[in-house]
């Protein structure tokens, strides 16, 4: 679908602007190091934490015999959930065409890369003999959803880094010589990974070639880890989880908070990477519509799961939804389904409410709301075994998470704030060479949408850095 | 008139229902006064303890705890003083027959075993005091009761004989009532109704062909006979070859979702592995274009 010459790339008149750009940020530069100590010492006060937990076992968490799975399990989901994006925006968008994704295909990958990276260190919390997690592999049963799981996700993982990375070598061997300001090492590390990349016909053949499989690969898997992760609750006949609709509703719930975090992260980028002119309005315009789809889709499946149960209202079914609707968990539920969608998915109607700060405050309202999603999903279940249970202490029913527990849930938020740091700090977050030839794309048809709405943002980025 | 007593009857009962836990559980008279046939030693009592914790204490809890569980109506905790107001026999016919959620223990404990859980329950009353049924009241009959069961396989019958010594002299006891259980996992199952001896002290019984035994169709069966007034408690254990044979197959014989990896199932291993091998050699496959990337940059390197 393209047609490269050696030096279409190379002799592209806009290629030195955009490289300067999109390669300004990139460096450790102190504001890099402060916030990578911030983050470290963050890290050490949760490390901690679990370093009495091991010591001591998961009694210093609010877990029990009832409620085994809390605040860990609800992060581990929220986690698996947050990488989808990486498939939602590569795969699927990618696939359909869509050009507009290009300059932020590869922030969806670092976050696909950080979240399914540090979903696997989550379940570890969870374990009270952590040192028992090579069984998994010597004694795991092929039956279980859980050995599937910890296939998936790593699947996922090498999956989404492939390709961050595949579309990025064209990046480095841009790069590496234009990286005066950088440390030696960091071109080092720029030669290694720029694999002789010569811009070569037969290369970008080959690279086109391997991300479109990739993107076809990426499509099931990331259906199948959350999926996966779903069965490790549906596939148990309790109250709240016995349903076959789980799979799908933990996709598109995935989907939000994807949405939700890449906006986020968009933001970020765009004001502190000084990416005005690349990440544009109206790509949040475009990502305000995809978080308002999905976020449509998952409304009707939150209306489907708890319609259908609440008109049958067989006793355990019950027991759950009164928890929920109007019990002791009445007043998060109603501040996630409301706070966190309904309202939203309103808002997220006009078009004022998607322009970059107002959606990304919505975006940070739906992420923090999809986090109780999946705590609301995890607990109340937990907290009605079908087991009479008699004469016991009220802790061992009730779940309160613990200020340990606290921490060590914290701890993996900050892993991948580090990740992401660490990726976006060392390499463009912007695709150089895409950008490159989609301008050249442009200049042939003068008329594409983002077209405009870019040239206004230029304009903007000038006066910008002539201050 | 009829219909109306039609309309009006489950009303009643209904309300019966909703209110037998407060009101008052009578006991026939003739069954008040009744009493254990033997005296609540020590060894009974500990005995009466393990029949309790297995059959009574999931709803009535450990007796002086309070610890019974919430049900409508509440269980009574038995060493209240409530409770131990009540007689022997009363108890005894309670726990025999049952009300509402108290099931019937009468097929599930033998009348020697009930009246060990009495005895046992009077342990926890420091003013309870024991009288034993008379000796000349423990068989009105006046003498030792034999009761034999055997299979008559060509009929497939189960016949028990009931015979008597008294003075010296073995007779056949005629118009004996029987009892015929077999022992099931709660509690035993009475096979067909009562029935009473004819004049050479023999009645039968059809052998429950259909009723799951062990390996070779062994069944567990208690003849015993109902009136205690006349003979005192006796009854007589048997196993005998009258049920189906019934062979346990292991559930974890075969390949199943449940069973070790070893014996997971075929299209599961299946499934399985063909989408790993698939994903990861395509992956690897990726790897290897990589590499190719590789390649040609470094055969163009050194060309020039």
């Amino acid at each position: 679908m393209y047609k490269y010459t050696d030096t279409s790339i190379t002799d592209n008149p806009k290629l030195d602007k955009i490289a300067k750009d999109l390669l300004q940020p990139v460096g450790l530069n102190i504001r890099f190091h402060i916030w990578m100590g911030l983050l470290t010492l963050g890290l050490m006060a949760c490390l901690y934490a679990y370093w009495i937990q091991l010591n001591e076992g998961l009694i210093v968490t609010g877990l029990r015999d009832h409620v085994s799975w809390g605040m860990y399990l609800a992060n581990f989901v929220f986690f698996v959930a947050a990488s989808l994006i990486g498939m939602l925006i590569s795969g699927i968008l990618g696939l359909l065409g869509q050009e507009w994704i290009k300059p932020i295909a590869r922030i969806a990958e670092i976050i696909a890369v950080a979240f399914a990276a540090v979903a696997g260190m989550v379940i570890v919390s969870d374990m009270g003999r952590p040192d028992r997690l090579p069984y998994v592999f010597m004694y795991g049963r092929i039956q279980s959803p859980i050995l599937w799981d910890v296939t998936v996700v790593t699947t996922y993982m090498v999956i989404s880094l492939l390709l961050w990375f595949i579309p990025m070598i064209p990046d480095m061997a841009i790069a590496k010589s234009r990286m005066d300001h950088c440390p030696k090492w960091l071109s080092f590390v720029y030669n290694i990974l720029s694999l002789k990349w010569t811009h070569h016909p037969e290369q970008y053949k080959i690279l086109f070639k391997a991300t479109r499989i990739l993107f076809i690969l990426v499509v099931p898997t990331a259906f199948a880890i959350h999926t996966v992760t779903s069965w490790l609750f549906a596939v148990n006949p309790r109250a709240g989880w016995d349903s076959t609709i789980f799979g799908p509703y933990f996709l598109t719930g995935a989907f939000v908070a994807g949405s939700a975090g890449l906006i986020m992260a968009m933001y970020f980028f765009r004001n502190n990477y000084r990416l005005k002119a690349y990440i544009t309005t109206e790509h949040f315009n475009k990502m305000g519509k995809l978080l308002f789809l999905t976020g449509l889709i998952y409304l009707y499946f939150n209306i489907n799961e708890y319609i259908v149960p609440g008109y049958k209202l067989k006793t355990a079914d019950a027991i759950h939804l009164k928890e929920l609707l109007t019990g002791h968990f009445a007043p998060l539920f109603w501040s996630v389904q409301i706070g966190g969608l309904i309202i939203p998915l309103i808002l997220l109607l006009f078009k004022r409410f998607r322009q970059p700060g107002i959606l990304t405050i919505i975006a940070v309202f739906v992420f923090i709301a999809s986090w109780f999603k999946r705590y609301l999903i995890v607990v109340p279940t937990m907290e009605h075994p079908y087991l009479p249970k008699q004469f016991l202490p009220q802790e061992w029913m009730l779940y309160q998470p613990t200020l340990i527990e606290t921490a060590i849930t914290i701890a993996p938020f900050i892993l991948v704030l580090m990740i992401i740091t660490v990726l976006s700090k060392l390499f463009p977050v912007v695709p150089i060479w895409e950008m490159a030839e989609l301008g050249e794309q442009h200049e042939a048809h003068e008329t594409h949408p983002i077209d405009e709405s870019s040239l206004s943002d230029e304009t903007d980025i000038k006066s910008h850095s002539d201050e | 008139m009829r219909w109306s007593l039609h309309l009006i009857l489950p009303f009643l009962t209904f309300n019966f229902l909703q209110l037998n836990g407060q009101e008052n559980w009578e006991v026939p008279e003739e069954r008040q006064g009744r009493l254990s046939p033997f005296e609540f030693s020590d060894s009974i009592q500990q005995q009466g303890s393990i029949h309790y914790s297995v059959n009574c204490a999931s709803c009535h809890g450990t007796p002086g705890q309070g610890n019974f569980e919430r049900l409508d109506p509440l269980p009574v905790d038995p060493a209240t003083a409530e409770f131990q107001e009540n007689t022997d026999g009363e108890i005894f016919y309670k726990v025999s027959e049952g009300r509402g959620l108290m099931p019937s223990f009468k097929n599930v404990l033998s009348a020697q075993e009930i009246w060990e859980v009495v005895g046992y329950l009077r342990t926890y009353n420091a003013d309870y005091v024991q009288e034993v049924r008379p000796t000349a009241e423990l068989s009105a009959y006046g003498g030792t009761v034999e009761l034999l069961m055997a299979h008559l396989t060509d009929q497939n019958k189960i016949q028990v004989v009931a015979k008597g010594t008294r003075h010296g002299e073995t007779q056949p006891i005629e118009a004996a009532e029987v009892a015929l259980r077999v022992k099931r996992y709660f509690g035993d199952l009475q096979l067909d109704e009562t029935k009473f001896t004819n004049p050479q002290g023999i009645v039968e019984f059809d052998a429950p062909q259909e009723l799951p035994g062990d390996e070779s169709g062994h069944l567990e069966l208690t003849a015993h006979l109902v009136n205690q007034e006349m003979f005192g408690i006796t009854q007589v254990d048997t196993t005998l070859a009258v049920g189906q044979a019934f062979v346990p197959v292991s559930l974890t014989r075969d390949r199943a979702m449940w069973n070790v990896v070893q014996k997971a199932p075929i299209w599961l291993l299946l499934a399985y592995t063909l989408s790993v091998l698939i994903a990861w050699g395509i992956i690897f496959y990726i790897l290897f274009q990589i590499k190719k990337i590789f390649d040609i940059g470094a055969e163009l390197e050194s060309k020039s």
